[in-house]
C-alpha cells in the first residue's frame, strides 16, 4: 500500500511535470532599451537601425537609434540587427475557451440560447489552458476571444496571453457583440447540398426586433433591468462594436444595410468571403472587414484559384480597413502565415503585418493601447531573427507582454525534450 | 389490380379481350366474333427507315395480318380511312417501373443494422435482389399506362429498379385490360446499379462497398453454380439462371459507366448502360467501350441569371451541361454509338417527344430518333420479331398520327395496343371555327368562332366597332350560345350542329322569356394574320466546345508530352548531389533525361528558369479528394474488399487546384471508420484524363487500417459496431488474421489437388475480404495505418509480428515520435501532420517537433495533408519542420517528396530529380518552401498540367464562356424556356480527422 502511494505520488509528479504551464512573468521592474534592431512598427513603417525602449510596461522610445540617450535606460541590449514586431493579435478565436475539440467537457465556447450578447467571454477564458502557450510561442500575444453559435454569440473580450487568471489577462472587456447573419443558402447534411434557407426573412426580422427593442429600452426613462438589452445598447452609441459574420455578397449587403437602418454605429464585417467583390459598397459605408485566413483554395470551382489569398490586396487597394484572423483555437498559432500568404499575392510585408497588429487594434477600438510599436502603448512585442510571416524564417527569440518577458516554453517543447531524451538525442 | 375486380370487368369488356382470354371461362354469352380492322390510305412507317404511302394495315385480334400497298381487305373488315394520316409502330421504353409496387423505403438510419433481418431463402445482402421477378409483381396501372399511351408508347420494359442487383424485368404492353393480356416477355433483362436502394442493411454505405459487393456477388454466384451439396439460395439460383439475359446497368453519370465497365470486363459481361445523358463528355472513350446506351431526355432547365449576385454562384459545369444535354443524342449518333431513348426521369411524359424534337434540332436525324424509340429497343431485348416495326405476324402496336411525330404541331390520334384501340384525340373531330351568320328571329349578326376545335370561343360582331363575347359550348352535336347585347337584350340559345354543312339551328329565349328560333350559316374560314416570328427551331443551335473535363479549368485540348529543356535553375535533386545552382534539366519521353550545366537538346522546348527553383513534384501520402460516393465503407469492421480505385472522380477541380500547389502524385486513402479499411488508389494528377488514365500503373497496392477514436465511434457514442473501445481492437485483428490463415490454407489445399480430385471435394468460396488479408499475409498488400497513441501502434506491431506481416506506414501517427526506436528498427514509415493537434484527446500529444526525433532516429518520415485544402500547400506546411524540428532544408523537402515515394515503394521512379526517373518536376518562382513563392509550372510525366501563364488564359476562357452562356440563358428565358434559381454549390472536403 505504501509502495503504491509512492508510485502514485511519483506518477503525479511526472505527469504534472509533463504538462507544465509556464509561470506568468512578473511586472517590468527596470527600464530596457533595445538598440541596433529593425523595428516593424505595425502601421506600415519600418525603422532601420532602431532603438526601442520601454518602462513600466509601456513604450517610451521608438525611433531611429542615433538620437537615443542610452543612459536613461537601466538595461541596454544590442539586438545585432534582429527584428522587433508588435505582438500579433488574433481578431477572432476561441483560444482559452477550449482545450480539446472532441472532448465536450473541455469546450466552453458555445452557450445555449439564440441571443446572448450579455455573455462576456473573459469570464470563461482559462488562463491556464494548455493550448495558450503553444500559440503565444509563435508571437500571438493577444486575442479577441469569442465563442460560437447562436444568433448573437456573446460579447468578445481582448485577452493577453500571459496571466494568472482571466482578470489580469483582460485587456478590454466587451469589445463587441458577435452577430451571425443568417445565410440565404444553408448546407443540408441530410441532402448533402446547399438549399435555399426559407427562414431567412424571419431570421432577419428577429435580429431587427432585438436591436429595435434595445433602442427602445435605451430610451426608457425608468426601466427594469434587462441584461440582454442592456448589453445591446452600447452597440447603438458605438461604444461597443457589432461584429457581423456574413460571407455571401447578398448577406453582406443585407447585413450592412439592415444594421445601418437600425442605427448600429460601429459595424465590423467578419468572414466576408465576397467582400472583395463589393469594395465600393464597403468603402461608401465605411465598413472595416475581418478576413479569415488567406487561404489557397477558392470556394467556387469557377473562381481564380488564388482569389482567397488575393482578397487582402483587393481590400488594400480599395483603402478599406481590414485585418486577418484565424478562428481555430490551437491553429491560431499559424496566424502570421495566414497573413504572410498575402505577400505572394500583392501585399507588402508591412501591409501583411498590419493585418495582424495595428489594423486589428484599430478595428477593435484599442489602438490607443496596443497594436503598434509606438510611445505610450503597451510594450507587447516579439523579437525575431527572421521574417516571422514566413514559416521558412519564422524564428522567435523572445516575447514581451506589457513589458514582461514571457516564458516561451509549452506542452510541445516539453514533450520534444522528454522524448529526445528517451531516444538519447 | 384486384383479381375479382378484373373478373367483374371481364363481363363487360370488349370483344378483343374475350377473344384473347382463351383460358378463362366466360360467365355469359360467347361474344366471339373475330373482327378484322383495316386502316387504309395511310402513310405507314414499316420500321424506322421504311415508309410506304397510300398503304393499308390490316389487323386481327392482337396481330398484324397484312400491311402494304396492295393487300386485300377481307370482307367484313372494319374500315378506318386514314387519308392524310400516318401510322407508326408504337414506341418502346426499356427503362421503367410501370406497374411495379412502390418500393418501401425503410425508415431510420441504416448505419447500425449489420445483419440481414428478413427471414427468407434469399442471399445475405438485401441490396442483391437477383431473385426479384417483375412478372410476379406486375399489375396494370391504367393511370400510368395512359400517360405512356398518350405519348405514343405501346410497350415498356419494367422492373423494380431497386438495389444493386435488381432481378429480372418484364416486357409489357400498355393495354388496360388484364395482366395476362399485357405480358409480352417475362424475364427480358436483368438490372444492376451502384445504388443500394431500399435495403435496410448497413452494408454497403458507399459506392466503394457497392462495387465490391457486386464483384463478390459474381463470385458467390459462380461458386454456387460450381459446387454440389450446398444450401439452397434463391438469389444465386436466379443470378445464375438469368445472367445470360441482356443486362441493364443504371449509372449516375458517364464516370460510373467506366466503373461498371471495369466490373463487366472482369466477369466477361457487356452491360447495356442506362446512362444520364452526359455521354458527350467522353464520346471517344464511350465509343471504345462498345456499349449500348439507354439515354434519358431529362434536359436540365436554364438558370435564372437575372441577378448577378446569385448568378456568380453558378458553376460553369452546370451551365455547360444545360447547353450540351440536348446535343448529346446527336453526338452519340455522330460517333455511331448504339442508343435508345427512355422517358425515365421526365417530370411529364409529354416532354418525351418534345425533347426528342429538341435533340433533332441539335442535329439528330429523324431516322435514328425513330429507331431509338421503336426497333432499337426491340432489338436490344430480342423482341424485334414482335414489336418495334409493322410486319405481318407482329403485334398490332401502332399509333395513328396527324403527320410526322417529330413535328411540333403533330397530333397523335389513336394508339392501338395489342389490337385494342385507345383514342387520344378523335380523328375526325368536328372543327367549328369560322365565320358564321347568326339569324335570331329576323335579325342577323356576324358570329366569329375561334380557338381550339375542342374549346371554341365565340364573339358576336354587332357593328364594326362593337363586339360582344358569346358563351359558346359545343359538345358533339349539341351547341349552346349565351350572350347579351347592350343592357336590354339577352339570349339563351340551344340547338344542334349539322357536321356536313356546319350549320347550326335550334330554339332559345330572349330576356323576357319569349321563345324564338335561331340558326347559323357557315360563311367562311377566318384567316389569321400571320405574325411572323423568326423560326429559331429550324436553325441548328450552336453549342460550345467540350472541355476536358467539361467545366472550369478544363482543357480544350489535352496538353501533350514534349521534350523540354529547363535552363539555369536551382535544382533540388534530393540525391547526394544536393542542391545544384544554375543547372539545366532535360525532360524527354516523360522521363528526366539529363541534369547538368549547359545542356543542349535538339528540338527541345527551352524554358529559362534563371532565378527559379526546380524540384521533383510533391507526393501526398494521405489525402481524400477526387473520390465520390463516400470514402469509407464503414458498415463493417473490415472492408478489405473495397478499393478506392473504383470511385475515383477525375473531374474534381481539386485536382487542378492541387497541381497548382506543386503536387504530382497522391495516395487517395480509404477513411478511418473501421479497423481494417479498404485499398487505396495511387494516382498522378493527370487533369483532364479519365479515372483509369490517372491511376499510377505498376504501383504496389496499399490498404488503410485505422486505430483510435474514429473506429470506436467515440464521437458518436453509438457503440453497436465492434470495437466499442480500444479493448476490442487487438482481439479483432487477431481473429481476422486467424480467419485469413485458415482461408489461405483451404485454398492451398484445394489448389494442390489434381483436377479430377478437385471435382470430388467442395471448392472453397472466394471471399474478396479475406483475399485482401491473405494478400497482406503474402506481402502483396501493404498497410498504412491511421493511428494516434503509441500504445495502439505497439499493439498492432505485435499482431503483425505474430502473423508474420509488416506495417508499412503509421499515418497521422501522432505519437510515432514516442516509439521512434521501434519504428526505425522495423523500417516503418511515420507519415505525420506538420502541426495538427488539439482536435481530439488522442491528438493531445501531437507535436510539431516530432519529425526531428523521428528523423534523428532514422525513421522514414513524411508529412501528409489528409484534406485537400492542406494538400495544395504542403510546400508551406513542410517548412514547419525547419521551424519546429530543426531539420535542414534539404531533409525537410524530402518529407513531402522522396520519403513518401519510399513509403509508397515508388522511389525507383519518383521522389527525386535523377536521370531515368519520371519527369514529375515543378518550377517555382523562388525558394520552394517560402510562402512568397509560387508554382510556375508543374510537369507530370513531362506534360505541363499546370502553368501559371496558361492559368490566366484558362481564367479568361472561363469568363468568356460564362458570359456567353449567361447571355444564352437570358435569350432562352425570353423565348419562354422555364428557368430555375441558382443554388450555392460550395463543396465539403473529406478528411479523417473527425469522422
Amino acid at each position: 500500500m505504501k509502495n503504491l502511494l509512492i508510485i502514485a505520488t511519483l506518477l503525479f509528479v511526472v505527469l504534472s511535470a509533463s504538462a507544465q504551464i509556464p509561470t506568468p512573468a512578473p511586472a517590468q521592474s527596470e527600464s530596457v532599451l533595445y538598440v541596433n534592431c529593425v523595428a516593424h512598427v505595425g502601421n506600415g513603417k519600418v525603422i532601420k537601425n532602431a532603438a526601442v525602449g520601454f518602462v513600466d510596461g509601456k513604450f517610451t522610445f521608438v525611433q531611429e537609434g542615433s538620437s537615443v540617450s542610452k543612459s536613461a535606460f537601466k538595461k541596454v541590449i544590442d539586438l545585432k540587427g534582429n527584428h522587433i514586431y508588435p505582438g500579433f493579435i488574433n481578431a477572432r478565436t476561441d483560444l482559452g475557451l477550449v482545450e480539446t475539440n472532441a472532448v465536450l467537457s473541455t469546450k466552453d465556447n458555445a452557450e445555449t440560447g439564440k441571443f446572448r450578447p450579455h455573455v462576456s467571454t473573459a469570464k470563461s477564458y482559462d488562463a491556464e489552458n494548455m493550448v495558450i502557450p503553444t500559440v503565444r510561442s509563435n508571437g500571438i500575444l493577444m486575442s479577441n476571444v469569442t465563442g460560437k453559435g447562436g444568433v448573437i454569440t456573446n460579447s468578445s473580450c481582448l485577452m493577453q496571453h500571459d496571466a494568472w487568471n482571466w482578470e489580469d489577462a483582460l485587456v478590454k472587456d466587451n469589445v463587441g457583440i458577435w452577430l451571425n447573419w443568417p445565410q440565404k443558402y444553408k448546407w443540408s447534411w441530410k441532402q448533402n447540398k446547399y438549399e435555399v434557407n426559407k427562414d431567412y426573412e424571419g431570421n432577419v426580422n428577429e435580429i431587427k426586433k432585438i436591436f429595435n427593442n434595445a433602442k427602445a429600452y435605451g430610451n426608457q426613462a425608468s426601466k427594469t433591468t434587462n441584461l440582454i438589452l442592456e448589453s445591446m445598447v452600447p452597440t447603438l452609441n458605438g461604444t461597443k462594436r457589432t461584429f457581423v459574420v456574413a460571407n455571401g455578397a447578398k448577406e453582406i449587403m443585407d447585413a450592412v444595410n439592415t444594421l445601418k437602418d437600425l442605427g448600429v454605429a460601429n459595424i465590423v464585417l467578419v468572414g466576408a468571403n465576397d467582400a472583395w467583390k463589393m469594395t465600393a459598397f464597403l468603402k461608401t459605408n465605411d465598413i472595416p472587414v475581418m478576413l479569415g485566413p488567406l487561404k489557397q483554395l477558392p470556394n467556387s470551382q469557377d473562381e481564380d484559384l488564388k482569389i482567397m489569398a488575393k482578397r487582402a490586396k483587393i481590400l488594400q487597394d480599395a483603402e478599406i480597413l481590414y485585418c486577418i484572423y484565424r478562428s481555430s483555437f490551437w491553429d491560431g498559432r499559424n496566424l502570421p502565415f495566414s497573413a504572410g500568404i498575402g505577400v505572394a499575392y500583392g501585399l507588402t510585408k508591412e501591409e501583411a503585418l498590419m493585418a495582424i497588429t495595428g489594423s486589428v487594434a484599430k478595428i477593435l477600438g484599442v489602438d490607443d493601447q496596443v497594436g503598434t510599436l509606438e510611445v505610450g502603448k503597451d510594450a507587447t512585442f516579439i523579437i525575431t531573427s527572421g521574417d516571422p510571416l514566413d514559416y521558412l524564417t519564422h524564428k522567435m527569440e523572445s516575447a514581451y507582454i506589457q513589458g514582461r518577458e514571457i516564458n516561451l516554453d509549452d506542452h510541445h517543447k516539453q514533450l520534444d525534450a522528454k522524448y529526445s531524451q528517451k531516444h538519447g538525442q | 389490380m384486384n383479381r375479382i375486380l378484373v373478373l367483374i370487368l371481364l363481363l363487360f369488356t370488349s370483344h378483343q379481350l374475350a377473344v384473347s382470354q382463351e383460358t378463362f371461362h366466360i360467365n355469359g354469352v360467347a361474344n366471339k366474333t373475330e373482327l378484322v380492322h383495316a386502316f387504309t390510305n395511310a402513310k405507314i412507317y414499316l420500321d424506322h427507315k421504311t415508309v410506304i404511302e397510300n398503304a393499308t394495315l390490316i389487323i386481327k385480334n392482337q396481330l398484324i395480318i397484312g400491311v402494304g400497298t396492295d393487300v386485300k381487305i377481307p370482307k367484313g373488315a372494319v374500315i378506318h380511312d386514314l387519308k392524310g394520316k400516318v401510322i407508326y409502330p408504337s414506341f418502346i421504353d426499356l427503362y421503367s417501373s410501370y406497374g411495379m409496387p412502390k418500393v418501401k423505403k425503410h425508415s431510420g438510419y441504416g448505419w447500425q443494422q449489420y445483419d440481414k433481418i428478413d427471414e427468407d431463402v434469399n442471399g445475405w445482402n438485401m441490396a442483391i435482389r437477383a431473385e426479384v421477378d417483375a412478372v410476379e409483381l406486375f399489375e396494370i396501372n391504367d393511370g400510368a399506362a395512359k400517360g405512356y399511351r398518350n405519348n405514343g408508347f405501346g410497350a415498356v420494359l419494367t422492373s423494380q429498379n431497386d438495389g444493386i442487383v435488381r432481378g429480372t424485368s418484364v416486357l409489357v404492353d400498355l393495354d388496360n385490360k388484364h395482366e395476362h393480356h399485357s405480358i409480352l416477355k417475362k424475364r427480358a433483362s436483368m438490372g444492376f446499379s451502384f445504388e443500394k436502394g431500399s435495403s435496410p442493411q448497413a452494408y454497403p454505405t458507399a459506392h466503394l462497398g457497392a462495387s465490391a459487393l457486386l464483384k463478390q456477388s459474381y463470385h458467390d454466384a459462380i461458386w454456387y453454380e460450381q459446387v454440389k451439396n450446398k444450401e439452397y439460395d434463391a438469389t444465386w439460383e436466379a443470378f445464375n439462371e438469368f445472367r445470360n439475359l441482356p443486362q441493364i446497368f443504371e449509372v449516375g453519370d458517364y464516370i460510373e459507366k467506366f466503373r461498371a465497365d471495369n466490373i463487366g470486363d472482369a466477369f466477361g459481361d457487356q452491360y447495356i448502360i442506362k446512362g444520364s445523358g452526359d455521354q458527350y463528355r467522353r464520346i471517344d472513350e464511350m465509343k471504345k467501350t462498345g456499349a449500348t446506351f439507354i439515354v434519358p431526355l431529362n434536359f436540365p432547365l436554364a438558370f435564372d441569371v437575372t441577378d448577378d449576385q446569385y448568378t456568380r454562384m453558378l458553376q460553369l459545369a452546370d451551365m455547360k451541361h444545360w447547353e450540351m444535354a440536348p446535343a448529346n443524342a446527336a453526338k452519340l449518333e455522330e460517333a455511331q454509338i448504339n442508343f435508345v431513348f427512355t422517358a425515365d426521369g421526365l417530370k411529364k411524359k409529354g416532354d418525351f417527344l418534345k425533347n426528342i424534337r429538341k435533340a433533332i434540332s441539335y442535329g439528330l436525324s429523324e431516322e435514328t430518333a425513330l429507331r431509338a424509340i421503336t426497333s432499337g429497343p426491340a432489338e436490344l431485348i430480342g423482341v424485334e420479331d414482335q414489336i418495334g416495326a409493322l410486319k405481318k405476324g407482329m403485334r398490332a402496336n401502332f399509333i395513328i398520327s396527324k403527320g410526322n411525330v417529330f413535328d411540333a404541331k403533330n397530333v397523335i390520334y389513336e394508339n392501338w395496343v395489342g389490337g385494342s384501340q385507345h383514342i387520344i384525340k378523335p380523328i375526325n373531330f368536328h372543327n367549328p371555327t369560322g365565320e358564321y351568320s347568326l339569324l335570331i328571329g329576323a335579325r342577323t349578326y356576324k358570329l366569329m368562332v375561334t380557338g381550339k376545335p375542342e374549346k371554341p370561343k365565340g364573339k358576336l360582331k354587332i357593328s364594326d366597332t362593337t363586339k360582344v363575347d358569346v358563351h359558346l359550348r359545343i359538345d358533339g352535336h349539341n351547341v349552346s350560345l349565351n350572350f347579351g347585347i347592350g343592357e336590354n337584350e339577352y339570349y339563351r340559345l340551344a340547338g344542334s350542329v349539322d357536321f356536313k354543312s356546319n350549320s347550326w339551328a335550334g330554339t332559345g329565349k330572349d330576356k323576357s322569356g319569349n321563345i324564338l328560333s335561331w340558326s347559323t350559316a357557315y360563311a367562311k374560314e377566318i384567316t389569321k394574320k400571320d405574325k411572323k416570328k423568326p423560326d429559331k427551331e429550324k436553325e441548328k443551335p450552336s453549342v460550345g466546345a467540350v472541355w476536358f473535363p467539361n467545366k472550369a479549368y478544363g482543357f480544350k485540348e489535352h496538353p501533350t508530352q514534349k521534350t523540354t529543356l529547363i535552363k539555369n535553375a536551382t535544382v533540388w535533386t534530393n540525391e547526394e548531389a544536393g542542391t545544384l545552382k544554375e543547372t539545366d534539366v532535360l525532360l524527354r519521353d516523360g522521363k528526366i533525361a539529363a541534369i547538368g550545366k549547359n545542356l543542349t537538346a535538339e528540338g527541345a522546348e527551352i524554358i529559362d528558369a534563371t532565378g527559379m527553383h526546380l524540384t521533383v513534384g510533391i507526393i501526398d501520402e494521405h489525402v481524400h479528394f477526387a473520390l465520390r460516393g463516400g470514402l469509407n465503407e464503414g458498415a463493417t469492421n473490415c472492408s478489405a474488399e473495397v478499393d478506392e480505385n473504383d470511385v475515383i472522380y477525375p473531374e474534381d477541380v481539386r485536382i487542378y487546384q492541387i497541381l497548382a500547389g506543386g503536387v504530382s502524385t497522391v495516395q487517395l486513402l480509404h477513411g478511418s471508420a473501421n479497423l481494417i479499411g479498404g485499398k487505396s488508389a495511387i494516382v498522378k494528377l493527370r487533369w483532364g484524363k479519365t479515372a483509369n488514365e490517372m491511376v499510377l500503373q505498376g504501383a504496389d497496392k496499399f490498404i488503410k487500417f485505422a486505430l483510435g477514436e474514429n473506429t470506436t465511434e467515440h464521437n458518436e457514442r453509438s457503440g453497436k459496431r465492434l470495437p466499442g473501445t480500444r479493448l476490442g481492437m487487438d482481439g479483432y485483428y487477431r481473429d481476422m488474421f486467424n480467419q485469413a490463415v485458415i482461408y489461405k490454407q483451404q485454398w492451398e489445399t484445394y489448389n494442390a489437388l489434381s483436377a479430377s480430385k478437385q471435382q470430388t471435394v467442395k471448392r472453397p468460396k472466394k471471399n474478396l475480404r479475406l483475399d485482401g488479408l491473405v494478400s497482406i499475409l503474402n506481402g502483396e498488400l501493404h498497410i498504412t495505418c491511421h493511428s494516434y497513441l503509441q500504445s495502439e501502434m505497439m499493439m498492432l506491431l505485435r499482431v503483425s509480428d505474430d502473423y508474420g506481416f509488416k506495417i508499412n506506414t503509421f499515418t497521422h501517427g501522432m505519437e510515432t515520435y514516442k516509439i521512434a526506436d521501434e519504428l526505425a528498427k522495423r523500417g516503418v514509415t511515420a507519415s505525420i501532420f506538420s502541426d495538427w493537434w488539439g482536435y481530439k484527446i488522442e491528438a493531445e500529444d501531437g507535436i510539431p517537433q516530432a519529425a526531428g526525433i523521428l528523423f534523428s532516429e532514422g525513421v522514414n518520415v513524411c508529412f501528409n495533408s489528409d484534406i485537400a485544402y492542406q494538400s495544395n500547400r504542403l510546400n508551406h506546411d513542410v517548412a514547419k519542420a525547419i521551424k519546429y524540428a530543426g531539420l535542414s532544408e534539404e531533409d525537410t523537402w524530402k518529407l513531402i517528396t522522396l520519403n513518401p515515394a519510399k513509403a509508397l515503394h515508388l522511389d525507383d521512379r519518383l521522389g527525386s530529380v535523377k536521370v531515368g526517373k519520371d519527369a514529375d518536376v515543378v518550377i517555382w518562382s523562388g525558394h520552394p518552401m517560402s510562402l512568397y513563392s509560387k508554382v510556375e509550372k508543374n510537369f507530370v510525366d513531362g506534360i505541363v498540367y499546370f502553368d501559371r501563364q496558361r492559368d490566366l488564359e484558362l481564367r479568361a476562357e472561363i469568363k468568356k464562356e460564362r458570359a456567353r452562356l449567361i447571355a444564352k440563358m437570358l435569350v432562352a428565358a425570353e423565348d419562354g424556356e422555364k428557368t430555375r434559381k441558382p443554388v450555392a454549390k460550395e463543396r465539403k472536403d473529406y478528411n479523417c480527422l473527425h469522422q
